[in-house]
Parts: C-alpha cells; structure tokens; sequence
C-alpha cells in the first residue's frame, strides 16, 4: 500500500514538474520563437522575433573594417566606404563575414538580411568630446572614412592612426551600444512610447514593446541560441575557427551554414564572450555573456507573457531593471576593452624602446602598437556613447588617451585644422604616456570594476606595494 | 564613517601583524631577549623600570599613549585616503629610468609570464629597508633640528615612562610626513628596481613582511621604548642601533642631547657625527627638560604644537 501510494506520488510530482518547466523550456532560454502576440493580427506569421535591421548593421560594420584594410587608395574607396556607413543603396555585397573553410554563410548581400540600412542614421549624434573640433558622431566616421580612402590599408604610418581599428571599435559603441543602451532600452521602454498593446509601426505583426526589445538584442550581435553555447564557442564562432565541430555548434538548425540573422556572433558579443573567456583563466570569472543575454531574453518573455495588452507600471520597471544588467554588463565589457588595449599599448612601447636600444628596426612593433593604440582610442570613444554622460571619468580618459598616439619622434597630433589636416605638437615623453597608460588602467578598475583585467601591467605594482607595507602607520621609531 | 569605524578597529590589529613593531612575538622575542641578556651578560642590560616608576606618571604617560594609539589611526585614515600618488609615482619613476638609464629587461616589465629572480630579490629587499632606513633618519634629525617640526616631534619625547606603546606617541602632522616619506622611499626603490630587473623581483618576506624589518623587530626593537637598558656592546653598537642607544637619545642628560637618531643601522649617525655607542649602561630619565608638564593630557598633545607655532609667529 504504502509502496503504491509512493509510485503514485512520485509520478504525479514529476508530470507536475514536467508542466511547469516544459513549456517555459521551449522559449525561456533561447531568443527565438515568441509567438504573435499583436491583438487583431491575421495574418500568417506565428513568430514575433525580429532584429534583421540590426544584423544588418553588424554586417555593415564588418564589411567597411574589411574594406578599409583591403581596398587601394582612392575616390572609389572613399565612395565605397560611404556608401557602407550610409547609404543605402541595392546591392552591397557582404565584404565580411565571408566563407572561410568549413564556415560557409547563408547571406552574400546586405539586402538578403535587410534592406536599405546603413550606420550615419544610427551613430551617437552628440559631440564626440574626445576628438577636437567638435565633431558630432557621424561626422567623426565620415573624417576618418575619407581619411582612410587616401590610404591602401587604413595605416597612416605618420601620424599613427589605424582606421580600421577606429571606425570599428568606436562604431561598436556609438552604434550598437548607444542605441540598445540609450534608445531601445531607454526611453523606448516608457509605458507611453511603443506601447505594447499596438504594432510597433502601421502594418508591423509585432507590438510595439517586443520589437523595441528585439532591436536592443539585435544590437548585442549573440546567436539565438547562446545558452548552448560556451564562451570558448562563441569566441571561435566570431573567428571562424575550429572547423567543422564550431560550425555545428554555429548552426543551430543544421542546414550547414551559418545564418547571419541568427547564428552568428558579431562584435560586441564577440568582446564579452573574449573578456568571460580571460576571467575564466584568471579565476575571476565575469559571465558577461550569459548575464547579458539572460536579462534580454527574460524581458523578452516578460513582453511575450502580457499576450498583447498594454504593460503595467511593475512589469515597466522589471524590463528597466532587466535593461539596467543589459547596460551596466556591457559597459563592464567596454571597460575592459580600454583596460586590456591600454596594457597593449604599454607593452608595444616598452618593446619598440627595447628595440630601439639594440638597434632593431622597430617598424613591425609600431605597426602593432598603432594598431592596438586604434583598439583603445575606438573603444574609449565606445565607452562614451552610453545612456549616462561618464563626466570627469571621459574628461580623465580623453586627457590621458590624447588625440594620437605619441610617436618615435615623441610628437603627438594635438588637433585637425579646418582643412581636416593633423596638427602635430611635441607630445608627451614615452615615458609619461606610459604612465598614461597605466592610470588608464587604473581608472577602469576603480570605476568600473574590471575583472578579466587582460595585459594588466599595474596589478604586481599594486601588490609589491602592499607587500612594502608602512602605508597609514603613525610609528614613531 | 566607516572608513573611521575600520580604522579603529584596524588598530588594534597590530598586535597579530608580523609587519607591525608590537606584534605579540616580537614582544615576546624583546622579552627573551632581555632576559638572556641580564643572565648571561648582565654588564650589557639592565632593569631600572621600577626605579623610575613613579605611580601616577607611569598611568600617565601609559594614558597618553594608548589614547594616542587609537586616536591617531582616525585622525590619519582621513588624509591617508588622499594620498594616491605613491603607485603613479613609482610608474613615473619606472617609466623614467626605461627612458633615460637603462633599458635591460625593461620590455620584460610587462611581462608577467618573468620567473623571479633570486639575486634581484635579495637585493630589493635589502635596499628598501637600508634606503627607508636612511629615510627615516634623515627625516628624524630634520625633526630635531627644525625648530618648526620639533614643536611635533617633541610630544614624541615627553614620555617620563617609556612602554613599547610608546611608538604611537606621535602627533598626526608628524604622521603625515612619515606617510610622505614612506611613499617616497618605496616609490623610488620599486621604480628604480623595476628599471634594473624588470619583472623578475619580488620581496623576500616571511609572514608577510620584509625579512630584514623582520629580524629587527626579532631581536629587540621594543625595548627601544623601555626601560630596559639593553646594549649590543661596543663594537656592534657601531654597525646596528641598540635598544640603548636609542634610550640615550630620550634621555633627559645634557650629555646625550642629539645623538643616535637611526633606527636600525649605525651608519647614518656615524657618517653624521651624531652616533654615541652604549657605555656600560646606567640609568636613564626620560622626558623633555623643561616642557613635559604641558603634555598633561592628550588635547595639549594634539593642540600645543600647533598653538606654539602660532603664539611664535605672532
């Protein structure tokens, strides 16, 4: 009897558990498949989800990077480029991600994925404090588009610029985080803007909160299916490396090629999925990532449960919290950007100085050190074009960063004339930009809390430091 | 306020860390070894605490530093807070050295990867105790011989009654520039090491603290504020400070005035004319000759240099 009676229980407690975890199974983790909820719709379409435009965008950003590097010199780089970042004609082929061995990609042209978007009418339209002469957003990638035009490879030797390296880094911040972090999940998610009990815009099957949230997913560049996903995956993904096996993992629904739509990570997913991997193998772990995407999708199926009614004050302020991890993780991801190239640009200097001392020719390290000088200027120009304005902290990082990297001749461009020619001055001695450097560093710990802390050239400092001991006593030998 | 609170606390924590003059052991090895001393060489040590104690003045004085003991930790957390430059510093330092004198191992400074250098590290260590050990006395005499910083320093002499506790006997200005001081040593031993060896050196420590501050603090430094007459004996009191000699630095005998303000090693008072090696020893009285009744309390403590300093100017 009592046996009976515990089989009995047992199978009524596990169909039970079934129940509840069944159905929330099916959507909860993934970002995908969250039915039409729009009251009044009839037609034909059952999901939702949908963030091509901003997919688009990320495809657009990889194939100026690309063009920049690869394209010759010349008015037909420059129209090509502008035609990327902000046109919005027919036919631009998808310069990059392209096929590379096992990686073959369901999408040749922009247009496939969405069409007539460009990066201009997206791009942080404040001033960029950070450069001189006031530029806003797009105007700041226009210069350095057209400067880029006049060189083979985006490389300006003389004046140590990587475009590539700028445009891309500062259009991942000024694009992708601005607008998710301070459009679609700012003021997008007041109950009054995009209501949830109308279409998002005439004749759209989505409501209008559910496509503000998608477009704020579609900015961070993850696949639909991260959560099956390591961070080691995601970041081989993005590189298109570890052949057939990271393939499989990329192609969520098996058809053997990656769709850009949803399968393929782009930049800023590709960062904090790089940062989660470095934290791991430094025992600090930061789960970037996964605290990212876990706060959209839980918004997502926050929109999908309200089944197409307005949204209540509470459920409001649950996506702006949901949207406050969205922001402060990401920033963390910026932060740590800054920190590790900052730590990049230190080391190449301390290589090139060595160099120079044993008379080595120097010229491939101040290639890289122009290159990762670009990753750090980009990334923090990135930082800045968040919700909140980072006051003093953007006033110390821009001091300290400057306008150029100081070069051999220990010059440093200090301004662009109305021409839009550099302007060089004598700059700061190698030395003190080193320490520039490392206050950089510092700033980002302090302020953002850093954890991965890539290239970190301070910490052992810290440390020793400490170890010296005799800080705060009042010992009177 | 909670920086106030830790800092309080924190006080009290110098009784269990080895990287702190009063740490239990290092009471107890004082302890040891004064008694090893007064049995096996009683010539070289001598007891004359309860010659000298005179009831109220030992409660006193013993008053004063304790209250001193946990005030001064406060008073100081709320300017020490201020005080970031000591790592730019060091980087300045670093940075320089790699621009101008020498630029061996420097690309390694970055290199955290480096295996630790044993050499480097034995010299490191042995530097930032010898060059705060000259720190400390060239900053001491400055507090003797300025008549500025002297109205701070000589609360520190206005002990009758001497007690390890005597240590904290310092006001917070005084306080601040031993902060200062220390910052600048280690800024400039870590820059300039860092400039030599790169990333290969770390600090040889035991327990956490630097070796050499270490068997200092072993072998007697808390009987320096005591009355116990420990010498080291003639001829090393020429190579190491003795607990004795710094007694007949807070002696009250015009015979000792300015002598012995090292700490640890004799040099710097040899090569300064001020080093005055242990006689057989004697007892000693302690204090200021004329000014210790204005130190009654710890108010006058905190408040007479700076009153004195005015009442001067005007």
């Amino acid at each position: 009897m009592n046996k009976k009676f515990g089989s009995a229980f047992l199978v009524v407690g596990v169909a039970a558990l079934a129940a509840c975890v069944a159905p929330s199974a099916a959507n909860n983790d993934l970002y995908g498949n969250f039915p039409v909820t729009l009251k009044g719709y009839t037609g034909d379409k059952t999901n939702s989800v949908s963030y091509s435009g901003q997919v688009a965008r990320h495809v657009l950003h990889d194939s100026i990077k690309k063009m920049i590097g690869s394209l010759p010199a010349g008015a037909a780089k420059r129209d090509a480029l502008l035609s990327y970042y902000q046109g919005k004609s027919a036919g631009r082929v998808i310069m990059a991600p392209t096929d590379k061995g096992d990686f073959k990609y369901k999408q040749k042209e922009v247009d496939e994925i969405s069409r007539k978007k460009n990066l201009a009418g997206k791009t942080d339209k404040r001033v960029v404090t950070g450069m001189p002469r006031g530029m806003t957003g797009p105007e700041l990638v226009k210069f350095w588009l057209e400067k880029a035009a006049e060189t083979d490879n985006g490389y300006d030797a003389a004046n140590g610029y990587d475009y590539a390296q700028l445009v891309s880094k500062y259009v991942m911040g000024s694009v992708s985080y601005h607008q998710a972090v301070d459009n679609y999940l700012d003021e997008k998610l007041e109950s009054t803007n995009k209501p949830n009990n109308k279409p998002y815009k005439t004749g759209a099957y989505y409501t209008g909160k559910e496509h503000s949230w998608d477009e704020g997913f579609g900015y961070f560049g993850a696949p639909a299916h991260t959560p099956k996903l390591t961070v080691d995956e995601i970041y081989n993904i993005a590189k298109r490396k570890g052949g057939s096996a990271v393939l499989k993992k990329a192609d969520a629904n098996g058809d053997g090629r990656i769709d850009f739509k949803s399968e393929h990570v782009f930049g800023p997913a590709y960062y904090a999925a790089a940062f989660d991997r470095s934290a791991i193998k430094v025992g600090r772990p930061t789960g970037y990532t996964h605290k990212i995407f876990g706060a959209y999708v839980e918004g997502r199926q926050l929109i999908a449960n309200a089944k197409g009614e307005a949204l209540s004050e509470s459920q409001i302020e649950k996506l702006k919290s949901l949207a406050a991890t969205v922001r402060t993780n990401w920033e963390k991801v910026l932060a740590e950007a800054v920190f590790k190239y900052a730590g990049s640009v230190a080391k190449d200097m301390a290589k090139i100085k060595a160099a120079l001392d044993t008379g080595n020719d120097p010229k491939k390290l101040y290639r890289a050190y122009v290159k990762h000088w670009g990753e750090l200027k980009g990334f923090s120009l990135a930082l800045q074009s968040g919700k909140e304005d980072l006051g003093d902290v953007a006033t110390k990082l821009n001091r300290l960063i400057g306008v150029g990297p100081v070069l051999l001749n220990t010059s440093q461009v200090v301004d662009i004339d109305r021409s839009g020619n550099y302007v060089k001055d004598q700059g700061e001695s190698w030395a003190g930009y080193m320490v520039h450097m490392a206050k950089v560093q510092k700033l980002m710990a302090e302020k953002f809390g850093t954890k991965a802390k890539v290239n970190d050239f301070t910490g052992k400092l810290a440390l020793l430091m400490k170890a010296a001991g005799g800080g705060a006593s009042a010992e009177n030998d | 306020m909670d920086q106030i609170i830790s800092a309080l606390l924190g006080g009290f924590e110098v009784f269990i860390d080895p990287s702190k003059r009063v740490f239990g052991l290092y009471l107890l090895s004082s302890g040891a070894l004064a008694f090893l001393a007064m049995r096996f060489v009683p010539e070289l040590c001598q007891v004359h605490f309860w010659q000298v104690y005179r009831g109220h003045i030992f409660w006193k004085d013993l008053a004063i530093d304790l209250s001193l003991f946990c005030l001064n930790p406060i008073v100081i957390a709320v300017f020490a807070s201020y005080l970031y430059f000591q790592e730019e510093l060091s980087l300045a330092i670093i940075f320089w050295m790699m621009e101008n004198v020498t630029s061996s191992g420097f690309e390694q400074l970055l290199d955290a990867t480096q295996s630790i250098d044993v050499t480097a590290s034995i010299f490191f260590t042995l530097s930032l105790f010898v060059v705060n050990d000259l720190s400390k006395y060239l900053v001491h005499r400055f507090m003797h011989e300025n008549k500025f910083l002297w109205q701070f320093h000589k609360l520190h002499h206005s002990a009758k009654v001497m007690t390890p506790l005597t240590v904290f006997r310092t006001h917070p200005i005084e306080a601040l520039l031993f902060l200062i001081r220390n910052g600048l040593v280690q800024a400039f031993v870590i820059g300039v090491s860092y400039g030599f060896w790169g990333n290969s050196f770390t600090i040889v420590s035991y327990f956490g603290c630097n070796v050499f501050v270490l068997l200092f603090n072993v072998f007697g430094a808390n009987l320096r504020h005591s009355h116990v007459h420990l010498s080291y004996g003639r001829w090393l009191e020429g190579v190491f400070i003795s607990p004795y000699q710094h007694q007949l630095h807070h002696s009250i005998a015009a015979a000792d005035k300015n002598c012995n303000y090292g700490v640890a090693l004799a040099l710097w008072d040899r090569l300064g004319g001020t080093l005055i090696r242990g006689r057989p020893v004697v007892k000693l009285y302690y204090g200021l000759v004329d000014e210790a009744p204005r130190f009654g309390d710890i108010k006058a403590h905190y408040g007479h240099p700076i009153k004195s300093f005015f009442q001067k100017r005007s």
